[in-house]
């Protein structure tokens, strides 16, 4: 059993994080469809799923001819009232029959694509962990992207911000093993884009999608917080004024980072290794404080100034 | 910020000045170079970047607006470029990304669904770079009505916007440049038209005078009649563009005559100038204009 997905993640566009109400009402993308919303240990909220047709074919490694017909499902999350996810995924599923069936019978059976072709699963999971997307196949991101767009274009957003930040990517694929011990890898592709493969037991495999948005959010506040500090030792080398990206981020980022609070108990593990290998809050713990370091010095050298 | 770069003419030096402004930008902000000259995108071949010379072949800005793609093809142009003096010239630098446009594509018509992607596009990256330019296609295009319909959408109100009218330092072009501006179906008519406040739009134009020859320079092989013949039009010229309400207080910059530029577009690094290649006076102009594009003050009433 195979899940494949895609995560974007983007600071939500409003100059304030948004109050949980107001969360649950932007994500109310279509009336009478109930909003997901958890307020502990920090207030997440989930849209509730669409559904995307899709036949095309599948990337695979080495290239194989491969076609998949079903839906794709896509949600939007709101993390803190402050970072927007579009988390799109489907589970493959091998099938003999070559014609399309009647759209009623995909739309039964939603975030399903049948896979028909010689492809093998080892080909599209391998597809799906390349750094760039082949043309011409199963896009998952630009699914995601449109759904971000849609929630980013919503009426209760005031579009103000006070800190740029670069939207990221993972691309992610969940593998069913019978007693298999949770793993995961991260692939960190390029500035923007990154990779993971998640191994799960069966019954675990849908647990996996939380934990894949979950490390998607992390990577990104950690990738963030690290533009932040880059563009304040750029204006310091230039003796501009970095303090005001410096609080943005600390008052924007900081209170969201909670690895794992959101992910299944029996996935929190993986969480584990990946602050052992390549490590976390550890470093993104020194981020921190390497920021409030130069707002506190910075803050004293002002107020002395002022004494002389 | 959006900064949109127009024109009324072609050859007025308005993509090659916009990418030198860009990447003086781009040595302490982020910045975005969007190429929406769909006729005939040059910006490839101004920074450098080979695969990218007259447009990529697809998934460009075209295809953006053309085809529903939902994450146009984006160049670093520190790697993409094959000029050696350009990567790894500012460790600090930040990131220039440019948007290309499409080999063999052509202009298109003006729809709704166009300029609300459009204006999709640009909320996008202004939340993402602290500098978005936007190089329009010369005239009145679909390009620069597009900009103006996405800009006068009521959820882009917040964002800060800026125009930058390109023109040479000649009596047609100076009368080009008016007619771009204050003429009929001119930015400001068709800025009002799309829903924009004449008033506001207008405190957001400001004009760039380009290869203007410095004739204060003592020029041994001038005659003296032609630099008294100069100076006088110089003058004529000056007057010319107060009275058609492109006098200084409305200029954001000048660029002096740069023989480089003459030959070929490109950026103009430091090391053309100590290479005695390009003119020192040349990169103060582009990185003046930089400066002043994201100097608040500059902007405050004009």
């Amino acid at each position: 059993m195979v899940i494949i997905g895609e995560v974007r993640t983007s600071l939500l566009h409003t100059s304030l994080p948004l109050p949980g109400a107001a969360a649950a009402d932007l994500l109310a993308l279509r009336p009478g469809t109930q909003v997901r919303a958890t307020s502990r240990p920090i207030n997440r909220t989930l849209s509730p799923d669409t559904v995307t047709g899709v036949d095309c074919s599948l990337p695979s490694e080495p290239r194989t001819r491969s076609r998949g017909i079903g839906t794709v499902v896509t949600r939007a999350i709101v993390v803190g009232g402050m970072v927007a996810q579009a988390s799109s995924r489907a589970e493959l599923e091998w099938t003999d029959y070559r014609e399309r069936k009647p759209w009623k019978y995909y739309s039964r059976r939603p975030g399903v694509i049948e896979v028909s072709g010689p492809v093998t699963t080892d080909q599209v999971l391998a597809g799906f962990q390349m750094p760039s997307r082949q043309p011409e196949t199963l896009d998952l991101g630009s699914i995601s992207q449109r759904m971000i767009n849609h929630v980013q274009d919503r009426p209760q957003l005031d579009n103000l911000t006070a800190l740029r930040t670069r939207p990221t990517s993972m691309r992610w694929t969940a593998v069913g093993v019978e007693d298999a011990v949770p793993a995961v890898r991260l692939h960190i592709e390029d500035a923007t884009m990154r990779t993971v493969r998640v191994t799960v037991p069966p019954h675990l495999l849908e647990e996996a999608v939380g934990f894949c948005e979950d490390l998607a959010l992390h990577d990104w506040l950690y990738t963030t917080l690290g533009h932040v500090i880059a563009q304040a030792e750029r204006d310091m080398a230039r003796d501009a004024d970095p303090m005001k990206g410096l609080r943005a981020g600390l008052s924007l980022l900081v209170r969201l980072w909670m690895p794992g609070a959101h992910v299944s108990p029996e996935l929190r593990p993986l969480w584990q290794g990946l602050e052992a290998v390549p490590g976390f809050s550890e470093p993104w713990q020194r981020q921190v404080d390497w920021i409030r370091d130069q707002v506190f010095m910075r803050s004293l050298a002002a107020v002395e100034e002022l004494h002389h | 910020m959006l900064v949109f770069a127009a024109s009324d003419k072609g050859g007025t030096g308005r993509s090659v000045t916009s990418c030198n402004v860009a990447f003086h930008l781009a040595q302490r902000h982020d910045v975005a170079y969007l190429d929406f000259d769909f006729g005939s995108p040059t910006a490839g071949a101004i920074f450098d970047i080979t695969r990218a010379e007259r447009g990529i072949e697809q998934e460009g800005m075209h295809s953006y607006f053309t085809d529903g793609l939902a994450d146009p093809r984006r160049l670093d142009v520190w790697t993409s470029t094959s000029r050696p003096d350009l990567r790894g010239a500012n460790i600090r630098a930040g990131r220039l990304t440019f948007f290309p446009g499409e080999i063999g594509g052509a202009e298109f018509g003006m729809t709704d669904e166009r300029v609300d992607r459009c204006a999709e596009l640009l909320t996008q990256l202004d939340h993402e770079y602290e500098v978005v330019l936007v190089d329009l296609s010369a005239g009145r295009s679909t390009a620069l009505h597009m900009a103006l319909a996405a800009t006068a959408l009521s959820k882009m109100r917040s964002v800060t916007c800026r125009w930058l009218v390109f023109h040479r330092w000649t009596r047609q072009h100076i009368v080009a440049a008016h007619g771009l501006v204050y003429g009929k179906h001119g930015i400001l008519e068709v800025g009002k038209i799309s829903g924009h406040d004449q008033k506001d739009l207008q405190e957001d134009i400001r004009f760039v005078r380009v290869a203007v020859p410095l004739l204060k320079e003592h020029n041994p092989a001038q005659s003296a009649p032609q630099a008294t013949w100069l100076l006088a039009y110089d003058d004529e010229l000056r007057k010319l563009a107060v009275d058609r309400r492109l006098g200084q207080s409305r200029v954001l910059g000048t660029t002096p005559v740069e023989p480089i530029l003459q030959y070929r577009e490109q950026l103009i690094t430091e090391s053309d100038v100590a290479a005695k290649i390009a003119n020192a006076t040349t990169i103060k102009g582009f990185r003046s204009l930089a400066d002043r594009l994201v100097d608040d003050e500059v902007w405050e009433g004009a």
